[in-house]
């Protein structure tokens, strides 16, 4: 080997020694947040499937319906609660969009708005937005 | 007696707990209400049919009322 090569060798060695301890921590922290994030959604999850009836439980975790259930107001209106919005269930049907204001796991949002369905349907009415649903 | 409040946040689900018999923290969760309503988020227990209902602060009894779940703030999407 000549110097030169030597020299060439020994700059690139360091480059990916100075490049991969530079790439590490990013890597970690992604690793670390993406831990993080599935674990939250695992707990979100329990959390729901603890509330749910349960025949809205075996409706979240058919194969047909997963990640969906129906809920019955207490005016007797039903809704299907999906991930990113509901739908009411009747011959004119409509659907609404709602959505948790803060950074929560998908779980959450569906149990904050099968609670509010349930409790306070006008409150759901006035705060989701409605759109026509064919 | 005591129970659990469970806080639906960005770590999916927060738990504190009380004890009637320390009153310190049946304090610390009437704390959590007072959070929970400043940031316009709802707390509910479970019913016995599966169906949830709203407790406030007010007509939240430590004894009776042991598992409560704090609901993130809903807006339109």
């Amino acid at each position: 080997m000549t110097a030169a090569a030597a020299v060439w060798w020994a700059l690139g060695a360091a480059a990916t020694a100075v490049l991969a301890s530079r790439l590490c921590g990013p890597i970690q922290r992604g690793w670390g947040a993406l831990a993080r994030r599935r674990e939250a959604r695992l707990r979100a999850e329990a959390l729901l499937l603890a509330c749910l009836s349960p025949e809205q439980r075996a409706q979240y975790l058919s194969r047909r319906s997963r990640g969906r259930f129906e809920v019955t107001t207490a005016a007797g209106q039903r809704y299907r609660v999906c991930p990113g919005g509901v739908v009411r269930l009747d011959p004119r049907g409509a659907a609404y969009c709602i959505e948790a204001a803060s950074p929560v796991p998908v779980a959450d949002e569906l149990l904050a708005t099968k609670l509010l369905l349930e409790t306070d349907e006008r409150r759901f009415l006035a705060t989701a937005h409605r759109y026509h649903y064919p | 007696m005591t129970g659990t409040i469970h806080i639906a946040d960005a770590g999916g689900d927060t738990t504190r707990t009380w004890d009637t018999a320390d009153p310190a923290t049946v304090l610390e969760i009437e704390e959590v209400f007072r959070e929970a309503r400043a940031a316009g988020r709802l707390v509910y227990r479970q019913a016995g049919d599966g169906r949830g209902e709203q407790v406030t602060l007010e007509t939240w009894d430590p004894k009776e009322h042991t598992e409560l779940v704090v609901a993130p703030r809903l807006v339109g999407g």
